[in-house]
């Protein structure tokens, strides 16, 4: 073998990982790229010859190799050496500010999902407001690479006015994009800075006097969706935060919640799953110091970070996320009594899927 | 399995080339055989009696082959075995593309998927009854050789389309290949790999945006074109140098499959270059049985229509494929007749290889041969899109990298380099091995283009 070295040690190097990948412990959860790995697929004759066992074997053998997050670390050090600014549909811009690709947005989604809450608030009698969030990108324009692949998510909005209430949020961000970080730059969320700019926006709506947000969680560390998809061993952590508002009970899918942050999933990578829980189909925010009070309030996870705020203004919160509802969207809002119904939705679930046109009710 | 997986790179490739390397002569052949029928089964074992089929008949026939004496018998013999192969490509293949020309409902089974490799283990089988026939080579005797010819995995599902006379040899010694030669192998494979997945597979997916956007902008559709042209190159290429490289490991010598095809210097130096065994085969068992270039013109021609016409049907039972293959008739006859004639230049030659391959690959990957037109139209009509210039810069540095080596001087540069200072060799090859398994870990794009054929 002295002889040959570059044999000797690539095959020693493929053997050593076919070892490690039997003896080492196998892992369950990827947090460096937050999803589940496979593990190894189970024989059957039907599965052998249906021809899907190779490739789940294959993602076995991928999901579980050794040192697997340095080898995908060393495959996004390649590909950015490489000149490559995007990456799994993640755009790396300046200072360190990530976005997602935004191209295949679609305005017939939007629409569709802006007329069904128009719809669910002609049938309920119940004034509907939106609040779409949009991307990162389009209120940090200068920071995203030149030409990306980006949907004109403006027009996207005007689409979403045309058919319901929309509630000015852009004009607001961009107003104050300059105080300070809006939104995460490895997590496609926005930060507790945009979710108080959202608060602002609503209360203005709503007819609410804003109140200030009495204390911020300590920042830890957090590497988002964004950084999930794209590992840059270099790409610098944000700040995570969240706002501590005391005496809010969360009733999330029937099982009452201890306070409103998941402690448990602070401790790991994706922090932002921690606020309210994450997602449920049904969920509720109570506030025992208040007699009354009903708001009703469709939404997807950039409403985790907000709905702790506006919970201060109403005895009761009840929120749906319609990727994870299943009941009778009218029934829900003429039961609960809610005074409004309002959405605070991602504007990327908006144009992506019509999950809000297909609730049932609508 | 396909060589560039994880699960090939760790749990087939280490142990099959250790544990040949240390077999008695008498263990080799059989071990080889079976390593290779798990290869070909594994994770799908639908195919496995269509495997022994072809084995035990196209084994038969050479033997009876070798026995026979009268001229008819023979040719029936030689008959039944190439129906054999024929049928099989015919019945997998082609058969549905039949029944729908001819309007008629494809029985069910007709539907379910290629057998991987069909296109290339029947030619090699076909090729091998030929030269028996011809008394060229002797009828290989013992099954498990013969097994071991005609699956041998590392040619089993790409080719090269491999003669048995280039392997009847190393069948039948004991194989112990020399350090040298496992170096070089292993060498071989790893810049194969590397190719297919640091080159191919991004150049591959690039390739699908721009696909996407063609018809929006000009510039993508030539963008298209150019990433298409590398990705095939890059990944066939791979393939067959990965197979190479695995056959000197055990002891093996394939043929080389391609030459810096897109360094040609005409239409006919590329099919000189580009899957030379396939040439090579469609030029021995079919245009000089027919008369080659040894009668006149018009005949020359006829043959070249006929050779043609079934390279781009083998390539996929659909009729951009056969309309590619006439599109190259066109183009050997046009450079056969009036370029080389007419002594033009050798840029405009180029000029046209150039224009004759990029065209080609347009219908090559058209998906249906109603999409020729538009995907062609849409080079030459000016249309301007937001995002082309974002995409070629972000493909820039790819497609230098690519354009880099398809050049031969600057491969045999980097020969040289690596010659003269052994340890750059080392790292650079460990380095493009870690990365690639760093691509495999991460990358979900992995396809392999010449799997349809």
């Amino acid at each position: 073998m002295k002889k040959s070295p570059l044999f000797a040690a690539a095959m020693a190097l493929l053997l050593l990982l076919l070892a490690g990948q039997w003896l080492l412990p196998r892992r369950e959860f990827s947090e460096m790229e937050n999803r589940v790995l496979a593990q190894p697929p189970e024989i059957s004759l039907s599965s052998l010859t249906g021809g899907r066992w190779g490739d789940r074997f294959e993602s076995f053998a991928a999901d579980q190799i050794p040192l697997r997050d340095a080898f995908v670390s060393l495959y996004m050090t390649a590909e950015a050496g490489m000149g490559r600014r995007m990456t799994d549909g993640v755009l790396r811009g300046k200072d360190g500010r990530m976005f997602s690709r935004t191209d295949g947005y679609s305005e017939r989604n939007v629409r569709r999902n802006a007329a069904a809450l128009t719809s669910l608030s002609q049938q309920t009698g119940t004034p509907a407001y939106l609040l779409a969030v949009p991307s990162a990108a389009l209120i940090y324009p200068d920071a995203v690479p030149d030409g990306a692949p980006l949907a004109d998510e403006s027009a996207l909005l005007d689409a979403a006015a045309e058919e319901t209430n929309l509630l000015p949020l852009v004009d607001s961000l961009c107003g104050i994009r300059g105080c300070g970080d809006l939104y995460y730059h490895t997590d496609h969320h926005w930060n507790m800075g945009g979710a108080q700019a959202g608060y602002q926006i609503i209360c203005q709506a709503l007819g609410l006097d804003a109140l200030p947000v009495d204390a911020l969680a300590e920042p830890v560390p957090f590497y988002g969706s964004f950084y999930a998809r794209c590992p840059l061993p270099w790409q610098q952590a944000d700040d995570f935060s969240y706002a501590i508002v005391p005496g809010i009970r969360l009733i999330a899918d029937g099982e009452e919640k201890d306070g409103l942050v998941d402690e448990a999933q602070l401790q790991k990578r994706d922090r932002y799953a921690a606020l309210l829980y994450g997602n449920h189909g049904l969920m509720e925010l109570v506030n025992d110091s208040l007699p009354d009070g009903t708001l009703f309030v469709i939404k997807d996870s950039f409403a985790n970070a907000l709905l702790p705020l506006l919970a201060r203004h109403y005895h009761r919160i009840v929120a749906i996320d319609p990727r994870y509802y299943t009941g009778n969207v009218v029934k829900e809002v003429k039961t609960c009594g809610g005074e409004m119904i309002l959405c605070v939705n991602g504007l990327s679930s908006l144009a992506s899927n019509r999950e809000l046109s297909l609730l049932d009710g609508l | 399995m396909v060589f560039s997986s994880l699960s090939f790179l760790l749990y087939f490739l280490p142990p099959v080339i250790l544990i040949h390397l240390f077999l008695p002569k008498r263990l080799q052949n059989p071990f080889l055989f079976f390593a290779s029928l798990f290869f070909y089964t594994w994770g799908d074992a639908r195919f496995v009696p269509l495997f022994f089929g072809l084995l035990v008949a196209d084994w038969g026939c050479g033997l009876l082959l070798e026995k026979a004496e009268k001229p008819g018998v023979r040719r029936c013999l030689l008959a039944l075995g190439v129906l054999a192969n024929m049928g099989s490509l015919f019945l997998f293949k082609y058969a549905r593309f039949f029944f729908d020309i001819l309007g008629w409902d494809a029985p069910a089974s007709f539907a379910s998927a290629l057998p991987l490799g069909i296109s290339f283990f029947t030619f090699q089988a076909t090729g091998y009854l030929a030269d028996v026939y011809r008394k060229q080579t002797k009828p290989e005797k013992n099954l498990f050789s013969f097994g071991t010819f005609l699956f041998m995995f590392p040619q089993l599902i790409a080719g090269p389309i491999v003669r048995y006379s280039d392997l009847s040899k190393a069948l039948h010694e004991k194989r112990r290949p020399e350090a040298q030669a496992l170096e070089a192998g292993m060498a071989l494979f790893i810049g194969g790999l590397a190719a297919k997945v640091l080159l191919a597979n991004p150049l591959g997916a690039f390739a699908g945006e721009m696909r996407k956007l063609m018809e929006a902008d000009t510039l993508c559709a030539w963008l298209y074109m150019l990433c298409y042209s590398l990705q095939i190159y890059f990944d066939f290429m791979g393939y067959s140098v990965m197979a190479v490289g695995m056959g000197r490991m055990l002891g093996f010598s394939f043929p080389r499959n391609f030459n810096h095809p897109y360094a040609a210097s005409s239409v006919t130096d590329f099919w000189r270059r580009w899957h030379i065994t396939l040439s090579g085969w469609f030029r021995d068992y079919v245009y000089i049985p027919l008369g080659g270039n040894r009668r006149c013109a018009g005949r020359t021609v006829l043959n070249m229509l006929i050779v043609w016409s079934l390279t781009g049907f083998w390539h996929g039972a659909s009729w951009e494929f056969i309309l590619w293959g006439l599109w190259y008739f066109l183009m050997l006859v046009a450079d056969k007749y009036l370029l080389e004639q007419l002594k033009a230049p050798g840029i405009v030659r180029r000029l046209v290889m150039y224009v004759s391959v990029g065209v080609g690959w347009m219908m090559f990957s058209a998906n249906g041969a109603e999409n020729i037109l538009p995907m062609l139209k849409s080079l030459v009509v000016f249309r301007r899109e937001g995002h082309a210039l974002f995409w070629l810069r972000e493909m820039a540095p790819l497609l230098a990298v690519s354009a880099l080596c398809c050049v031969p001087a600057a491969v045999n540069g980097g020969k040289r380099l690596v010659k003269r200072y052994a340890w750059l060799r080392f790292a650079g090859m460990l380095a493009l091995l870690l990365i690639s398994l760093a691509a495999l870990t991460k990358s979900s794009y992995n396809p392999f283009l010449y799997f349809r054929f």
